[in-house]
C-alpha cells in the first residue's frame, strides 16, 4: 500500500520523460509552448489592439507602416488594443506595420488573433478538464456501484446522447444565445454523457481488481476506495482523451462562432475572426488564411502532444 | 562485464560488435541469396511483403546433415529481434537432433529462447523484427532454411505442426473449431468437403471432444478443451515432427496431467517425433528421450535423458535439479539459482550463465565462446570445467 | 437473440419518447418569442398578435402543450405545420433530408473507402514509408478545421479556377467540395482505427497457428487477419453515419448545401418549433435505429458478441459492456 503512490508518481515522471523523448509530441510541445507564450503575452507582443481600426489600412496589404508597429515593441510594449481600429488599414494586406494585415474595420489581424487565442485555448482547456472531471466524478463511481444505480445513470446518457452531438451543441448554443460561457455549456453538454460511459466503462473493468476487493475487506470508506484508489488507475488513459477535446472543442467552438452561433463576433476569438472576413474572402483571402491557419496549427500541436502521450501511456502500439 | 556495462548506451553499435566478434559468415554470397528470394516473395505477395518472414535470412548453405539417421537437426541456429534501437539476441548457436520416433526436451527458463527456435524451425517468426541469422534446420534431410516459400506452405502443417503455449488465443475467434481444423484438412489433402468434415470430428473425438461441438466458436469452450482443438488441429495432417511449445504451462494443474497423456498416447499412436518445450522437469522425466538444457538461447548440455538426469554436468543444469523438491531428500531448503537470467540485449561475454554460476572463474568471462565437451557418448556440456574435476 | 433485440427495440422507443420531451422543454424554455419573430416587419395590434399566439397553441401552458406535442407526434403521426412557411414540416424535411443524407452516405464511403484500406497498409507495413506517411497525414487531416478548408478550397476551385460552384446542390460538381470537407476528419479517423487494429492482431496467436497450418500469407491476412481487425472498425463506422448526418451543420451552412443541416439552423432563428423538434426526433431515430441495425450486424458477424447478447437476460453483470456505443 504505502509502495503505491511512489510507483504512481515514478509511472507519471516516466510517462513524461517518454512523452517528450517522442519527437512528435516534442514538436506539438514547442508548437503549442510557443504559442502560448505569445497568446499570454499578447498585450506584449500585439502590435495593436484586436480591435482597433486602421482607417487608412483597411485590407491594406502588409506595408511598411506595420513592421514600425513591429519595431516599436521594444521601446512601446502594447502599442495598440485588439479592437483599435487603424482606419488607413482597412483590409489591409500584410504589410510592414500589420504584419498578417488588417479586416475590413482596419483591425490589425495579427493583434487579433494573439489576443483570439486567449478565449479559443481557455475555451479548450476548459471544455476538456469538465469533460474529464464530470467522467470521473461521475463515471467512476457509478461503474464501481454497479447495479441499479450503474443502469439509472447509463439510460440518462442513452437519452442524451441519443440527439447527435454537433446537433445538441447547435441546439444548446442557439437556445442560450452567443456568449462565451454559453458556448462553453454547449460544447461540454454534448460530451459528458460520453465521458461518463469511457470512465464508467473503465471503472467496471478496475472493479475486478483485488487490490479494491483488499481495500474494501480494510473496511475502507466506499467514496476513499473510488477516489483514492481507484480513480488514480483510471485517470491515466482518459488524459489522452481528454487532450484531444481540447483540440476538438477549440474546432467545435470555431465551427459554431463561424455559423454565427457561439462566442458571436464581439469577442475575437478564433472562430469570429473566420466568421467576420468570411464575406471577403475572395477579396482579401488572407483575412481567412492566417486566423485558420494558426486554428489548424493549434489543433495540430495538441493532437500530437496527445499522439505522444498515447505511445507513451500504451507501449504496446509504439513501435 | 564492466566494459559491457559502460558501452550499453550504445546498443546497436554493441550489437554489430557482437555480432563480429559472433562466428565469421561470409556476407556478401548471402545477400545475393536474400535479394533473389526478395524478389521472389514480392511478385508472389504484393500486399504481404512486409512479411517476407519466410526470408530464409542471412543463412549459408554451408552446413551439411552430419547424421542421415536423423530426422531433425538443427545446426547452429542465430535468431536475433531487432528493435527500435536494441537487438535482442534470443537464439544463440544452438545444435541439436532428434531421430525418428523419438522425443526431445527443450529445457529451459522463461525466456531462453525455447519458442523462439520452435517458430524458427517451423519458419514462422515474425520478421521484422525477427531474424534468422545462421544455421541449418534439417528436416528428412533438407534444409529448412534454404527452403523457397511455397514448398515451406506444404511442411507447415502437414510435415511438421505445431501445439502453442496458450489455448486461449492461439484460435481465431471468428471461426468455428470445426472450420479452423477442417482448413488445415484441406490444404494438405485432396478431400471433398464432406470427407475433410468427417476427419475433421474424428480428429476431435480422438481428442476427446464430441463431433456435434465442431460447429462451436472458440469462445465457447474452456481452456483444456481448446488446447485439445489446437491438438487435433495440429495432428489433423498426421505430422512427424511435432513441436509442442509449452502445451500445459497455460492450463489448470488437474488438466494438464490429462492433456499430456493425451499428447504422449497420440504421440506413440502415430509414431511422431516430437520437440517438447517446457520448463518442468518432472514432464521431460516421464516424456522424452533426449534433453537439451536452453541458457540465454545456447544448448549449456544436451544427451539422453538419463545422462542428464542421472549425471548432470553443467552448474546450470544442477541449479536447475538444485531447485526441485526430492522426496527421499532430507535437506529442508531448497536450492534455488541466484540471480536473474542475462539480458539478452545486453549478453556477458563467455559463458551467459557465468555471472550466476558458483564455479566461474575469470576465463568464463573471456571472449571466447565456450566449447562444447562430450564428457561422454552424446552427452555435450557447454562448460569449461566439464569433464575436469567432478563435483 | 430474439429477446435481446426486442429489449434494444423497446428501448429505442422510450429514449425517442425522452428525446421528445427533452426538446420540447429546451425549445419551451428558451429565450426568444417566435410570434414575435414572426411578426417582425409588420406593426401589428395585441389583439392580432394574441390570436397568432392561440392559433400556434402557444398561449396554453407547459404541461398542455407538451401533451398535446407529445399526442400529435407519437399517436397522430402529425409533426405540425411550419410557423414560418405554413408548410407541413414533414414535407420540407423530406425535401431537404435526401441531399443530407446523400452527402452523409458519399462522406462515409469516402471516408471508409480511402481511410480503412490506407490504415490496413500502414498496419501491414509498419514503419514502412506508408506507415510514416500515413500517421503524417493522418495527424494533419484530423487537425484541418472543416470549414477553414472549405473556405481556402472555395478560394481555390471556385474564385481562382473556376471549376466548381461555391454553392447549391444542383449540379453534381457542386457535391464535390462539400463531400470533401465532410469526409477528411473521417479518412484520417478510419486510417489510424484501421491501422491500430490491423497491428494488434498482425501478432495476435491466432495468426500463427494459421500460418503454422501452412496457409498461404495472403489467405492468413485475409481470411485470418482482417476480419478481426476490421469486423469492430466498420462497426465503429456504421455507427458515425447518424453523426455525419446530423454533423453536416456547419458544411451545409458554408456551401450554401440546401439540407437538413441549414434547415435546422434557419428554424433555430426564427424559433421555428415544429420544425426543430421534427429535425431532432427524426435525426435521433435515425441514429438510434442505425445504432441497433450496426450492432445485429457486428452479432451477426462476432460470435462473441453475438454470445453476449444472447446471455443478455442471464446475466446481468455483462450489461455495461453491452451498452457501450
Amino acid at each position: 500500500m504505502k509502495k503505491n503512490p511512489d510507483k504512481k508518481k515514478n509511472q507519471f515522471v516516466m510517462t513524461l520523460q517518454r512523452t517528450v523523448e517522442n519527437k512528435v509530441s516534442l514538436i506539438g510541445l514547442i508548437i503549442l509552448g510557443a504559442l502560448l507564450l505569445m497568446i499570454i503575452f499578447a498585450n506584449v507582443i500585439a502590435p495593436y489592439d484586436p480591435n482597433y481600426m486602421d482607417v487608412t489600412a483597411i485590407h491594406g496589404t502588409p506595408s511598411a507602416r506595420h513592421i514600425l508597429g513591429c519595431d516599436q515593441f521594444g521601446r512601446d510594449l502594447a502599442p495598440y488594443d485588439p479592437n483599435y481600429m487603424d482606419v488607413t488599414a482597412i483590409h489591409g494586406t500584410p504589410s510592414a506595420r500589420h504584419i498578417l494585415g488588417c479586416d475590413q474595420f482596419g483591425r490589425d489581424l495579427f493583434s487579433r488573433i494573439l489576443y483570439g487565442g486567449r478565449y479559443s485555448l481557455a475555451l479548450g482547456f476548459i471544455c476538456a478538464i469538465i469533460g474529464f472531471a464530470a467522467g470521473v466524478i461521475f463515471g467512476s463511481p457509478v461503474g464501481y456501484a454497479g447495479g441499479t444505480t450503474d443502469m439509472v445513470v447509463m439510460r440518462l446518457c442513452d437519452i442524451f446522447s441519443a440527439i447527435p452531438g454537433q446537433l445538441l451543441a447547435i441546439l444548446i448554443s442557439s437556445a442560450l444565445g452567443t456568449g462565451y460561457f454559453y458556448t462553453i455549456l454547449a460544447m461540454t453538454i454534448g460530451g459528458i454523457p460520453n465521458s461518463i460511459r469511457g470512465t464508467r466503462a473503465m471503472a467496471l473493468k478496475e472493479r475486478e481488481m483485488e487490490y479494491l476487493e483488499a481495500a474494501e475487506a480494510m473496511n475502507v470508506p466506499k467514496w476513499k476506495i473510488v477516489y483514492k484508489h481507484m480513480v488514480p488507475n483510471i485517470v491515466s488513459p482518459s488524459i489522452v482523451g481528454t487532450t484531444m477535446m481540447i483540440g476538438n472543442s477549440i474546432m467545435g467552438a470555431a465551427g459554431l462562432t463561424f455559423v454565427g452561433l457561439g462566442v458571436g463576433l464581439t469577442t475575437p476569438e478564433w472562430g469570429a475572426i473566420l466568421s467576420n472576413s468570411r464575406s471577403f474572402f475572395s477579396q482579401y483571402p488572407h483575412e481567412i488564411l492566417f486566423p485558420g491557419l494558426v486554428l489548424f496549427i493549434t489543433v495540430l500541436a495538441i493532437n500530437m502532444i496527445g499522439d505522444g502521450l498515447r505511445d507513451a501511456l500504451d507501449p504496446k502500439l509504439k513501435r | 562485464m564492466k566494459d559491457e556495462k559502460k558501452t550499453s548506451r550504445s546498443p546497436e553499435l554493441e550489437g554489430e560488435e557482437k555480432r563480429e566478434h559472433g562466428k565469421n559468415r561470409d556476407h556478401g554470397h548471402d545477400r545475393e541469396k536474400n535479394r533473389e528470394h526478395g524478389r521472389d516473395k514480392s511478385r508472389e505477395h504484393g500486399w504481404g511483403r512486409g512479411f517476407g518472414r519466410r526470408h530464409p535470412g542471412e543463412v549459408t548453405g554451408k552446413y551439411q546433415l552430419k547424421d542421415p539417421k536423423n530426422f531433425l537437426e538443427v545446426q547452429n541456429l542465430v535468431v536475433e529481434y531487432s528493435s527500435d534501437k536494441k537487438i535482442v539476441q534470443a537464439v544463440n548457436g544452438i545444435s541439436f537432433s532428434l531421430k525418428k520416433g523419438e522425443t526431445l526436451g527443450l529445457v529451459g527458463e522463461t525466456g531462453a529462447g525455447k519458442t523462439t527456435i520452435a517458430k524458427a524451425i517451423m519458419r514462422i517468426l515474425p520478421d521484422p523484427p525477427a531474424k534468422v541469422k545462421d544455421g541449418a534446420v534439417f528436416v528428412g534431410g533438407r534444409d529448412l532454411m534454404q527452403m523457397p516459400e511455397h514448398k515451406m506452405l506444404k511442411i507447415r502443417g502437414a510435415e511438421i505442426a505445431m501445439i502453442f503455449q496458450d489455448p486461449m488465443t492461439a484460435l481465431n475467434p471468428l471461426m468455428s473449431v470445426g472450420d479452423q481444423i477442417m482448413e488445415v484438412v484441406q490444404i494438405h489433402n485432396h478431400y471433398t468437403r464432406e470427407e475433410a468434415l468427417e476427419h475433421t470430428c474424428k480428429m476431435l473425438e480422438m481428442v476427446g471432444i464430441p463431433r456435434s461441438r465442431s460447429v462451436e466458436y472458440p469462445h465457447q469452450f474452456s481452456g483444456g478443451m481448446k488446447q485439445r482443438v489446437v491438438i487435433a488441429m495440429a495432428l489433423a495432417c498426421n505430422p512427424e515432427l511435432l513441436l509442442a511449445d509449452e502445451p500445459t504451462t497455460a492450463l489448470d494443474v488437474t488438466i494438464q496431467a490429462q492433456v499430456l497423456d493425451m499428447i504422449r498416447d497420440l504421440r506413440d499412436r502415430l509414431n511422431t517425433s516430437m520437440v517438447l518445450i517446457t520448463h518442468d522437469l518432472g514432464v521431460v522425466a516421464e516424456t522424452c528421450d533426449k534433453v537439451v538444457i536452453v541458457y540465454a538461447g545456447q544448448a549449456m548440455e544436451s544427451g539422453a535423458r538419463n545422462d542428464i538426469f542421472l549425471n548432470p554436468q553443467h552448474p546450470y543444469t544442477k541449479g536447475l535439479f538444485g531447485s526441485l523438491p526430492k522426496m527421499d531428500d532430507d535437506s529442508k531448503r531448497l536450492s534455488p539459482i541466484k540471480g536473474l537470467p542475462p539480458d539478452p540485449t545486453d549478453l556477458p561475454r563467455g559463458c551467459p550463465f557465468a555471472p550466476r554460476c558458483p564455479k566461474a572463474c575469470e576465463a568464463c568471462s573471456q571472449d571466447a565462446s565456450i566449447p562444447e565437451v562430450e564428457v561422454e557418448p552424446g552427452h555435450f556440456v557447454k562448460c569449461l570445467f566439464a569433464g575436469k574435476e567432478d563435483a | 437473440m430474439w429477446r435481446y433485440i426486442l429489449k434494444r427495440l423497446f428501448w429505442l422507443l422510450v429514449i425517442i419518447l425522452c428525446v421528445g420531451v427533452l426538446i420540447f422543454s429546451i425549445m419551451y424554455f428558451v429565450p426568444g418569442d417566435p410570434v414575435q419573430i414572426l411578426l417582425s416587419g409588420e406593426s401589428y395590434t395585441q389583439e392580432y398578435y394574441l390570436e397568432v399566439k392561440h392559433s400556434l397553441g402557444l398561449d396554453k401552458g407547459y404541461f398542455a402543450q407538451l401533451g398535446d406535442y407529445l399526442y400529435q407526434t407519437f399517436i397522430k403521426f402529425d409533426f405540425g405545420t411550419s410557423y414560418t412557411s405554413k408548410v407541413p414540416v414533414m414535407q420540407a424535411i423530406m425535401e431537404r433530408l435526401p441531399r443530407t443524407f446523400l452527402l452523409g452516405l458519399f462522406s462515409i464511403l469516402i471516408s471508409a473507402g480511402i481511410g480503412i484500406p490506407l490504415g490496413v497498409s500502414a498496419g501491414l507495413h509498419r514503419n514502412g514509408f506508408q506507415d510514416q506517411g500515413l500517421l503524417i497525414f493522418a495527424m494533419i487531416f484530423i487537425s484541418i478545421p472543416q470549414f477553414w478548408l472549405g473556405l481556402e478550397l472555395m478560394l481555390l476551385f471556385s474564385v481562382k479556377l473556376h471549376w466548381l460552384p461555391t454553392s447549391g446542390c444542383a449540379t453534381a460538381l457542386a457535391w464535390i467540395m462539400p463531400v470533401i470537407c465532410n469526409s477528411i476528419g473521417g479518412i484520417a479517423m478510419n486510417a489510424r482505427q484501421s491501422r491500430a487494429a490491423v497491428l494488434e492482431t498482425v501478432r495476435a496467436d491466432f495468426v500463427t497457428t494459421a500460418r503454422a497450418k501452412g496457409v498461404a500469407e495472403q489467405k492468413v491476412i485475409w481470411k485470418h487477419m482482417m476480419p478481426n481487425a476490421l469486423i469492430p472498425v466498420i462497426n465503429a463506422v456504421g455507427n458515425s453515419f447518424a453523426n455525419m448526418i446530423s454533423g453536416t451543420v456547419v458544411i451545409e451552412n458554408l456551401f450554401a448545401f440546401p439540407g437538413i443541416g441549414q434547415y435546422v439552423l434557419n428554424s433555430m432563428g426564427s424559433r421555428d418549433y415544429p420544425a426543430i423538434r421534427a429535425c431532432v426526433l427524426l435525426l435521433a431515430t435515425f441514429a438510434a435505429v442505425v445504432n441497433l441495425i450496426v450492432d445485429l450486424i457486428y452479432a451477426h458477424l462476432d460470435p462473441r458478441i453475438k454470445a453476449q447478447y444472447i446471455a443478455y437476460g442471464a446475466r446481468k453483470k455483462s450489461r455495461g459492456g453491452l451498452a457501450k456505443s
